[in-house]
């Protein structure tokens, strides 16, 4: 991939004239062989572990084996942890979970970040300087302490755990809601609109965002990916709900016997590790896809 | 051992590359010792490419590539040298000593974390070896003589401190603090306001007559040709299209291209009789 | 004479404006953030002194009367709050209910480690991650820049704790080169020299842990900004002075590119903090994140409230500080409020 040298004339701009701004995002996505290597991987991942525990019996809390059987001594791909517990169970079982709390906190993380940082940009003024002031004061306690704060107060549970990833991880998305709204409420359309009688509401809703996507979408997709990481970081702390399993639950459980049963953190790890990879190649993808000029060399 | 009938600066079958596409291709001049030669020509003629290759920083700076062609350099009491075959620890000592260069945009061409007293002392300490003080003392000299009021203030500032032309001024000064054999001026004067500009031209001449510099002054504005040169390049495409003395150019230009640029320029009374103003004749399109 | 006078008094002003306005901004955050931490223990569900004790009815009427009275939570809440307030800005976070010892004692204990660690990973990302970027820079065409980029995603992919766990396993416990636990080895003697030594020894491994996925994506970043540097009017400049290319690179072109590296850092410190917690964790080095990991077993909520507003202060205060430091790279910032 060697784009050193400017070309004059592009063949994906005069080819492309047809297509629909869409239809261009997804030529550009295909031609990216990082990114389609990132989709592939994460639709792997998806299909795994969400038909994985369908086809593989074993309960991934229950002990079925003897404790710290490694992967090659027994007839579990991945071996068992401390307890005798499936670790490929895990892998499968904790992937569909994970998944969906990072997916349900990186939703949340979205809205909410929308709904301070959208009006922030748009009004503009004392408006702004409030809800700025005030998403600052998120950013400055260290994102773990704030959410140990709050799970230890609220108590350990998935919905809290999905509460917690949210309450730390908006103040991002705010900044980037109230630049794409700063920047976009000055524009012709958006000036028409005001000018037909829009009311405020409606033009950020139906005439702002929809502009906006793009770079929410691609914060969306590097949020959910921070999301498996951070929801780790809290599981392995012991913050997530002892019920159920997780990649980081299952990191957290085997914390002290890192040393004996290596598989058991080992693989889970990589799990996250690709999944988080996968994301965050789509997204880059995404990203580049839709700013084609922008792209790093 | 220099024989005075040697110009001092003589390019032959200069040909520059980026990629495939040839910037400067088989150009060839002469400059004198204290002469200011004129290179003309419109933006993306080639000039530019051809002032950073005299310095060799368009393989530096721009990534292009001399292919093929001499530039010969011939100091007083020095041996004759081509620049275009010179190593860079030689061609470094060369920079800034013999010859020295003055860019478009003074906004720019000064680095903005350091101050002005910081850049002029390095200029001068990479060529010279003297204390820090003495080359303060060339500094102030230099301000002086580029007439910034104020110097010894002016030297402690930021390049973001200073209006436009004062930049400029700062840049003249370092550009000639240590009396290069010859000052590449590139479009010295374009990024600046009207009266400064005339001020510019002016001092760069005054300078000149001052230490006996050679200058080759890039530009577009045949009207800064008239004011300071003595012989002209007229370059398009590429190409040089037409050179002679300033007067020959002038009076009887034998290229279209160069009846086009002359043509551009107002004279005053041109438009006497006329009950509009008129478009400026353009020189057709050869293929 | 009086020229230059004048004109340092004007300095002085125009730094004296530009440090009323950071402090004030300071003072309004850690504000903020003390009221934030006092709130969410009446947000939570539940009676605050149960909520605080996490009793959940179990405790003793008299540790729940201490706890009433140490945080004044039988007083309506503006009134807990300014005292809480108050108490804060004295230092003062109450009693740890475990270690019965006051909360800014046991936090300032641990400060140093944290501190060491964290400033530690810090220097590495930025000096390693520019000299990386400067050299890719130079050559982007080679290898090394698609490793950096590779590199950052790997750093960015992994949680930061399982690296911690992959390193400790390959170099303390296969290969056995460094110490896997604590700050200082039992064994180790009082000498200045031999003890400086053990705590380098076992600071490797989570500075490095810590440091890398900073110093691949601060690697990016420079190489991004030396690319566009190099091409600046300025380098040429430079160059057509007859500089030395080590000093126009190492010079010219660094101090330009370092100053959105040093931007960037500044808004990463309260997550490189974060991050350092869950290190010390894995490491057991004994910092605010180990304590912090104690006090969450020991359901211990106002270390984790002091704890909270302590490291906003630090967070703070190293804010300003890359603000210092951005403003002594930076001329053109110097005295923007």
């Amino acid at each position: 991939m060697s784009n050193d040298e400017p070309t004059l004339i592009d063949p994906v701009l005069t080819t492309s004239v047809a297509r629909s701004p869409m239809g261009e995002a997804w030529y550009m996505f295909r031609r990216n062989k990082a990114a389609m290597f990132g989709l592939i991987l994460l639709g792997s991942i998806i299909l795994l572990t969400i038909f994985g525990p369908m086809l593989y019996e074993n309960d991934p809390l229950k002990v079925v084996t003897r404790p710290r059987q490694s992967p090659g001594d027994s007839d579990l791909l991945m071996g068992s942890d401390y307890l005798g517990r499936d670790t490929w169970a895990g892998i499968l079982e904790g992937g569909r979970v994970t998944l969906l709390i990072a997916l349900a906190a990186g939703g949340i993380t979205v809205l909410i970040g929308l709904l301070i940082g959208a009006p922030a940009g748009y009004f503009g003024g004392r408006v702004e300087s409030v809800l700025m002031r005030f998403t600052e004061i998120f950013q400055v306690p260290p994102p773990i302490l704030l959410a140990m704060l709050v799970l230890l107060l609220w108590g350990p549970s998935t919905k809290n755990l999905i509460g917690a990833v949210a309450f730390v991880a908006w103040p991002q998305t705010a900044r980037l809601a109230r630049g794409e709204f700063l920047r976009l409420r000055d524009l012709e359309y958006v000036r028409a609109a005001r000018a037909a009688g829009a009311s405020d509401m409606r033009i950020m809703g139906t005439i702002i965002l929809p502009n906006a996507l793009p770079p929410l979408i691609v914060s969306a997709t590097l949020i959910i990916g921070g999301a498996i990481l951070f929801e780790a970081g809290l599981s392995f702390l012991g913050l997530g709900d002892p019920n159920v399993v997780t990649w980081g639950y299952m990191l957290g459980s085997s914390r002290t016997y890192i040393f004996d049963t290596w598989w058991a953190v080992t693989f889970p790890g990589i799990a996250i590790f690709l999944t988080v990879l996968a994301i965050s190649l789509v997204g880059d993808g995404i990203n580049d896809a839709f700013n084609p000029k922008l792209r790093e060399r | 051992m220099s024989d005075s009938a040697l110009p001092l600066l003589e390019v032959n079958n200069l040909t520059v590359k980026f990629g495939d596409f040839t910037a400067v291709d088989d150009v060839s001049f002469q400059l004198n010792a204290g002469e200011t030669l004129a290179i003309v020509g419109e933006s993306g003629s080639g000039k530019t490419v051809t002032a950073l290759s005299l310095m060799r920083l368009v393989e530096l700076s721009s990534r292009g590539r001399i292919t093929s062609g001499e530039i010969l350099l011939n100091p007083p009491n020095e041996i004759p040298m081509d620049l275009a075959d010179l190593p860079e620890d030689k061609l470094r000592k060369i920079r800034g000593e013999l010859i020295s260069m003055i860019f478009q945009e003074p906004l720019t061409a000064l680095n903005p974390v350091f101050s002005v007293q910081s850049q002029l002392v390095e200029a001068i300490r990479s060529h010279r070896d003297i204390s820090k003080a003495s080359a303060i003392e060339m500094a102030l000299d230099m301000m002086r003589k580029v007439r910034i009021p104020d110097p010894e203030q002016r030297l402690k500032r930021f390049p973001h401190e200073l209006s436009g032309g004062m930049r400029q001024r700062v840049m003249i000064a370092q550009a000639l603090a240590l009396n290069p054999q010859i000052l590449i001026a590139d479009e010295p004067t374009t990024a600046l306001d009207v009266t400064i500009q005339a001020q510019i031209l002016g001092l760069i001449k005054d300078l000149q007559e001052q230490t006996g510099s050679a200058v080759i002054m890039i530009t577009h504005d045949m009207g800064v040709v008239a004011q300071v040169a003595d012989r002209v390049v007229v370059m398009r495409q590429s190409k040089v299209v037409e050179q002679g003395p300033v007067e020959q150019i002038f009076d009887d230009p034998q290229h279209p291209y160069t009846k086009a640029l002359l043509a551009a320029v107002p004279r005053l009374g041109s438009m006497a009789d006329k009950d509009a103003p008129e478009k400026f004749p353009l020189v057709e399109q050869d293929a | 004479m009086s020229a230059s006078s004048s004109e340092r008094g004007k300095v002085i002003a125009r730094v004296g404006r530009v440090i009323a306005t950071r402090l004030g901004h300071a003072i309004f955050i850690i504000l903020a953030v003390i009221i934030l931490t006092f709130s969410l223990i009446h947000l939570a569900p539940g009676d605050a002194a149960e909520v605080l004790t996490f009793s959940q009815g179990g405790a003793s009427e008299e540790q729940l009367a201490e706890i009433r009275e140490e945080f004044n939570l039988d007083d309506p809440f503006l009134s807990q709050l300014g005292n809480y307030i108050i108490d804060a800005f004295r230092f003062d976070f109450g009693n740890s209910f475990f270690f019965q010892q006051p909360v800014s004692d046991l936090v300032l204990d641990r400060l140093w480690p944290t501190i060491l660690l964290v400033s530690t990973a810090l220097g590495m990302a930025i000096v390693g991650g520019v000299i990386l970027g400067v050299y890719s820079a130079r050559r982007p065409e080679k290898t090394s820049s698609h490793v950096m980029t590779v590199l950052a995603l790997f750093g960015f992919s992994a949680p930061i704790f399982w690296t911690g766990i992959m390193l400790l396993l390959l170099f303390s416990s296969w290969l056995g080169w460094l110490p896997s636990n604590g700050m200082n080895s039992v064994t180790v003697g009082d000498g200045f020299f031999e003890k400086s030594w053990d705590t380098i020894k076992h600071l490797i491994l989570p500075a490095t842990t810590l440091g890398f996925f900073y110093m691949a994506q601060y690697s990016r970043i420079s190489r991004a900004t030396m690319l566009e540097v190099l091409g600046s009017d300025y380098v040429r400049t430079a160059r057509a002075k007859g500089l030395k290319e080590r000093v126009v690179i190492w010079k010219h072109a660094l101090r330009n590119a370092v100053i959105p590296v040093v931007t960037i850092a500044g808004f990463q410190i309260a997550a490189i903090l974060s991050g350092g917690i869950l290190v010390e964790t894995v490491f057991n080095w004994p910092g605010m994140g180990r304590l912090a990991f104690e006090a969450l077993l020991r359901r211990d909520t106002p270390i984790l409230m002091g704890m909270l507003i302590i490291s906003a202060i630090i967070v703070i205060v190293a804010n300003l500080l890359t603000d210092l430091a951005y403003r002594l790279i930076d001329p053109r910032i110097r005295y923007k409020t």
